[in-house]
């Protein structure tokens, strides 16, 4: 698909330069600059066409690296664990994360969540080279995410649809992963909503300019990154698939609809040879266009996870936003913006 | 196959720029990284006796006259070129060495092109080469430098610095906007062939990091005869620069396409 980074150039199209929570970020005697959206947007652009793969302990993290992942995602449990476990799911110990940062070369990510700016703080300063605020994680704050233009660190964000990515974009994520239903094995959120911001995006592009305000406005998203989107015909910044992939054929359905790469959850720790289909999935993703290399891959991979059907779930994570999560009716408005609810 | 109808440039199946004449088939490595950037600024220089197309395999890679490998993760790039038997590995090989066809590396392409890569700041012992591979297998060297991995840190030490251009290429490089993400430097030529194009501003490293103590400039671009490398990203900026002076120094006099002027 074609690809326009050009907003990558420096000014974010909120035209908020990245105000920096260490004071780090401007230019020093020589001209050299860090955490710009350019840097941050950029480490994302380095993953594209690769796999992220969820890990718990240096040993998974080695073998996922060994497979091919261009980026792990250290969590004490995986999405499938915390379905089961129940309770409230938080971000991971300090320790584990810097073992896994340890054992492997390429980059490390961390999840804290919604909202939870304070685990964020924690995550960078660890050194994690993304944070995931993630909906897989028991929301913090019902009604605010983190600014993220308050860090160094770039974050990585789920989204249903154009306007959930627009927003979270507005707030300062680097890069936009779609959030499906983690921990289910089962691909089918994950579709519909990279099908959702195809659609958008398509529709967006077809209208008409007068059009595009009262659009900007019934997906609840910053016009100027409204803008953004339908000139370059794509998100402003690199897209993800997550939530559900579970086998090669389901990665490669992913970047065949449009995404820049793909997580890769309990997928492959919660199936019989986690490193052969590790690797199988890496060779989909590479050759998605190839259905030669995907028949090759697809064999003898042992069990796949078992899989949960999303019909039956008690909770769907991906409800998870907020300023959008409807916890339980109130009696009377708190804020003067209580109306203004997105309907997703 | 919903957006492979949606990329002309990007299959070898689709026509060539200009009918006129042959055009030169410039390969994008695309097996992971930021390949359609590369692809989009080679696009945006307008040349209609270049084509490039993304390759994944020896066969799409025997069709070309040139490469590009781009950024991504080094690690992830060898290991998928290894797959299969290392088909693409040995094809990346004797396209390098055997056919010295040119070839720019980017980033993970610089770390792939070095003769001797190290991590961090493990310099080897006095005056013995490392082997030129890892527990993950080969490089596919080629230039004889000295490189390491991972130079300046993690994704909070990445940045983007001006570049300062080396002699005759004062012109092409100095200022370039060099965007550094978890980049590798080049510490040192290891050999009298390799001429160095360009360097870091002092200080590219954190203040408070024990490498920015050592004075000596990182080495941002090099190159070895057919061979070129930059340890930062062109293709994260709009300046189409030194992807232009990669086709009129390294591939069109070398291809028997004249350069422009």
């Amino acid at each position: 698909m074609p690809v326009d980074h050009s907003h990558t150039n420096g000014t974010h199209p909120n035209g908020v330069p990245p105000v920096n929570g260490t004071g780090e970020g401007a230019a020093n005697g020589h001209g050299v600059s860090r955490s710009t959206p350019r840097v941050k947007e950029g480490l994302a652009q380095m993953l594209k066409g690769g796999v992220i793969m969820d890990v718990m302990n240096p040993e998974q993290a080695k073998i996922a690296e060994e497979a091919g992942a261009c980026a792990v995602m250290a969590l004490e449990k995986i999405p499938a664990d915390i379905r089961g476990s129940g309770g409230v799911a938080r971000m991971s110990d300090p320790g584990m994360i810097e073992e896994i940062m340890a054992a492997v070369s390429i980059p490390v990510m961390a999840k804290c969540r919604i909202g939870h700016f304070v685990e964020a703080q924690i995550l960078e300063e660890l050194g994690v080279d993304y944070v995931d605020e993630s909906e897989v994680l028991t929301i913090a704050d019902e009604d605010n995410h983190i600014d993220k233009t308050k860090f160094n660190v770039p974050f990585v964000c789920g989204c249903r649809n154009l306007g959930e990515a627009l927003r979270r974009i507005g707030e300062g994520a680097s890069m936009i992963r779609t959030k499906g239903e983690a921990g289910t094995g089962n691909v089918v959120e994950a579709v519909r909503h990279m099908r959702t911001v195809k659609r958008e995006i398509a529709m967006l592009k077809a209208m008409d300019e007068d059009e595009i305000y009262t659009f900007a406005k019934k997906i609840q998203a910053p016009l100027e990154l409204v803008r953004e989107t339908r000139a370059k015909g794509r998100l402003p910044v690199v897209n993800f698939a997550a939530g559900g992939v579970a086998t090669p054929a389901d990665a490669a359905m992913c970047m065949q609809l449009g995404v820049d790469g793909v997580f890769v959850g309990s997928g492959i720790f919660k199936s019989g040879n986690p490193a052969k289909r590790a690797k199988a999935i890496v060779q989909a993703v590479t050759h998605y266009k190839d259905p030669k290399v995907l028949a090759e891959v697809s064999r003898d991979l042992g069990e796949a996870m078992v899989g949960i059907n999303c019909e039956h779930l008690e909770q769907r994570w991906a409800e998870r936003e907020g300023g959008s999560t409807v916890a339980k009716p109130k009696t009377h408005s708190t804020q003067p913006w209580e109306d203004f609810k997105v309907h997703a | 196959m919903v957006e492979a109808s949606e990329s002309p440039a990007c299959s070898p199946e689709s026509p060539p720029a200009s009918p006129a004449r042959t055009a030169v088939v410039l390969g994008v490595l695309a097996l992971q990284g930021a390949f359609e950037e590369h692809q989009k600024l080679f696009d945006r220089l307008q040349r209609p006796n270049v084509r490039v197309v993304q390759v994944r395999t020896p066969s799409e890679l025997s069709s070309c006259s040139a490469l590009v490998i781009p950024g991504g993760e080094s690690t992830t790039l060898r290991i998928i070129a290894q797959a299969d038997n290392g088909a693409m590995m040995e094809a990346l090989k004797q396209f390098v060495h055997a056919d010295k066809k040119p070839v720019w590396g980017t980033c993970a392409g610089a770390i792939l092109l070095s003769s001797e890569v190290i991590s961090g700041q493990d310099v080897p012992r006095n005056g013995e080469r490392e082997p030129a591979r890892d527990k993950y297998g080969e490089f596919l060297g080629g230039v004889d430098v000295r490189t390491s991995r991972n130079f300046f840190g993690r994704q909070k030490d990445s940045f983007e610095a001006p570049l300062v251009g080396c002699g005759a290429y004062a012109d092409i490089a100095s200022g370039f906007n060099a965007v550094c993400i978890r980049a590798p430097a080049i510490l040192q030529p290891l050999s009298d062939d390799v001429e160095v194009i360009a360097h870091l501003p002092p200080a590219a490293a954190d203040p408070s990091s024990p490498k920015a103590t050592s004075d000596k400039p990182v080495i941002a671009a090099a190159s070895q005869g057919h061979l070129f490398i930059t340890i930062f990203h062109p293709e994260l900026t709009e300046d189409a620069r030194f992807h232009a002076f990669f086709l009129d120094k390294f591939v069109l006099p070398r291809t028997g396409g004249a350069a422009p002027r």
